[in-house]
């Protein structure tokens, strides 16, 4: 166990000032055909669901339209903005927690699909074939259950901080772990199999991801502070209610 | 990220190849990504690294310096996801972490491979503008409201872009970043700021664009395209010179 920690320890300080840690995009080229197909296969219920929710919005009202490229743009942005820290190391927020509670999930299953595809070309973060395998982790899992957890803290009329921070936290580290399972999925190791494996891929990221995912839930919980504060009637636009 | 962002774009935009079909750059970069994966070669995956470098620096006329750097930016990911390849622990007696000369090889394989799809991939994006990748997605019979969203979002990326780099000046000035609470603060009333801006601008740019006549379609002009013969040969070429170097090894093994 302490040669474990030491490992963990010292990756993390070479990777503490290492710039732009995109680590949870399986890049192009890391997964085998087959897993690129079942991940695709498997992300897309939840694609046609959310492309009916969204082409249900746009039958109600034509302006939505702006409104859901807005709310992309905005979900790209924000996942590439750089987290202030102190030791001078640059994460990012996945953005995908604060986009499901803001606009719910399956819309945002959608526009995360769309934001993906721009990271791949524009940023070479993912990648085409991987991009089922993103779309699962980052634009499906993550999201979905947010906003669950979300909604069923809202039934308990939990306190709204509370609520958020337990949704974003949970939904970044769910993120984290998918994406874990699915490199200890398709690089199973010789000896333990899948779930040694899965370990292996949760030990070596989870010096970078442990700690975003407590920041991005602290962050999540200001941003929603701060939106509930200034700007309801925007708020109420694109369907957020507040809690009484 | 706003630099690394227009320039990728500035470069799509002054590739050689912008005049050429689109869809023919398209099926190439998808060719070589599958043959690249499929394949799962040390030795191929190599080839397309190096000729791929070749292409975009000689052809497509990027600066080399510009083009490693834009390989640099998966290391991170593949460096770890190697070591989590390379490195086997066993628990029982004790617990022990090794690396056998098989793991390392599969390691670096997966590594070479990577970088390999990568370099294809951004063959792609510095000789196709997204206008072009999104008609492309019209032509594959991708549902209208999708590649609509496609293009009008990409419009808004710049525009949020520039508004988030604005909104970041003006907080720096105000000693915003000065230590790490405040900095945390400001990040987050920078986001909450953006959201409001991007919210009122998207009302807006409905108006503008029913002030302009639209109806629920959008149309764009497409700049001409052409099928020039020998660059698709060229193409076909390469592509086969992928199979012939896979025959040769494999007639090697034997």
């Amino acid at each position: 166990m302490k040669k474990l920690m030491f490992f963990i320890i010292t990756f993390s300080a070479i990777f503490g000032i290492l710039p732009n840690v995109y680590a949870m995009h399986i890049m192009e080229g890391y997964l085998a055909p087959s897993h690129c197909i079942a991940w695709g296969v498997l992300s897309l219920p939840f694609l046609v669901l959310g492309f009916h929710r969204i082409q249900k919005l746009l039958e109600n009202d034509r302006k939505n339209i702006t409104l859901l490229a807005m709310a992309a743009a905005f979900i790209f942005v924000i996942s590439s903005l750089k987290i202030p820290s102190v030791t001078g190391s640059c994460s990012h927020m996945t953005g995908t927690a604060l986009g499901a509670i803001l606009f719910g999930a399956s819309p945002v299953a959608v526009l995360g699909i769309i934001v993906l595809l721009f990271q791949a070309i524009l940023l070479a973060h993912g990648g085409l074939t991987t991009l089922g395998a993103n779309v699962f982790s980052m634009a499906i899992a993550g999201p979905f259950l947010s906003y669950a957890i979300y909604k069923i803290c809202k039934k308990c009329r939990a306190n709204t901080k509370v609520s958020v921070f337990i949704a974003a936290f949970l939904g970044d580290f769910f993120t984290y772990c998918i994406t874990s399972i699915q490199l200890g999925i398709a690089y199973p190791s010789v000896e333990g199999g899948i779930v040694s494996s899965v370990f292996k891929f949760l030990g070596v990221f989870a010096p970078t991801q442990l700690p975003l995912a407590i920041i991005e839930g602290i962050l999540t919980v200001i941003i929603i502070i701060i939106l509930e504060t200034y700007a309801l009637p925007e708020m109420k636009l694109i369907g957020f209610e507040k809690e009484v | 990220m706003k630099n690394h962002f227009e320039r990728i774009d500035n470069l799509a935009y002054q590739s050689p190849f912008i005049k050429y079909s689109a869809m023919s750059k398209f099926i190439f970069t998808i060719t070589i990504l599958l043959l690249c994966l499929y394949f799962n070669d040390i030795v191929i995956s190599c080839y397309i690294i190096i000729t791929m470098l070749l292409i975009n620096v000689l052809k497509n006329n990027i600066k080399i310096q510009q083009y490693i750097t834009m390989l640099s930016i998966p290391f991170v990911f593949v460096f770890f996801g190697c070591i989590a390849i390379a490195v086997e622990i066993q628990f029982k007696p004790h617990i022990t972490i090794y690396v056998t000369k098989q793991t390392l090889l599969k390691s670096i394989c997966v590594m070479a491979r990577t970088f390999g799809a990568v370099s294809a991939l951004y063959f792609l994006t510095l000789s196709t503008p997204i206008y072009q990748i999104v008609s492309v997605f019209q032509k594959l019979h991708i549902p209208k409201i999708l590649t609509e969203l496609m293009y009008i979002t990409y419009r808004y990326l710049f525009i949020l872009i520039e508004v988030q780099h604005q909104l970041k000046i003006a907080a720096m000035s105000r000693l915003g970043y000065c230590d790490i609470v405040t900095s945390f603060k400001t990040f987050c009333s920078c986001i909450a700021n953006l959201l409001l801006l991007s919210l009122k601008k998207a009302q807006q740019h409905y108006q503008a664009m029913e002030a302009r006549c639209y109806t629920g379609e959008l149309l764009f002009l497409q700049q001409k395209q052409t099928n020039n013969k020998i660059i698709t040969v060229k193409g076909v070429l390469y592509i086969l010179s992928i199979l012939l170097l896979k025959i040769v090894l494999r007639g090697q093994a034997l």
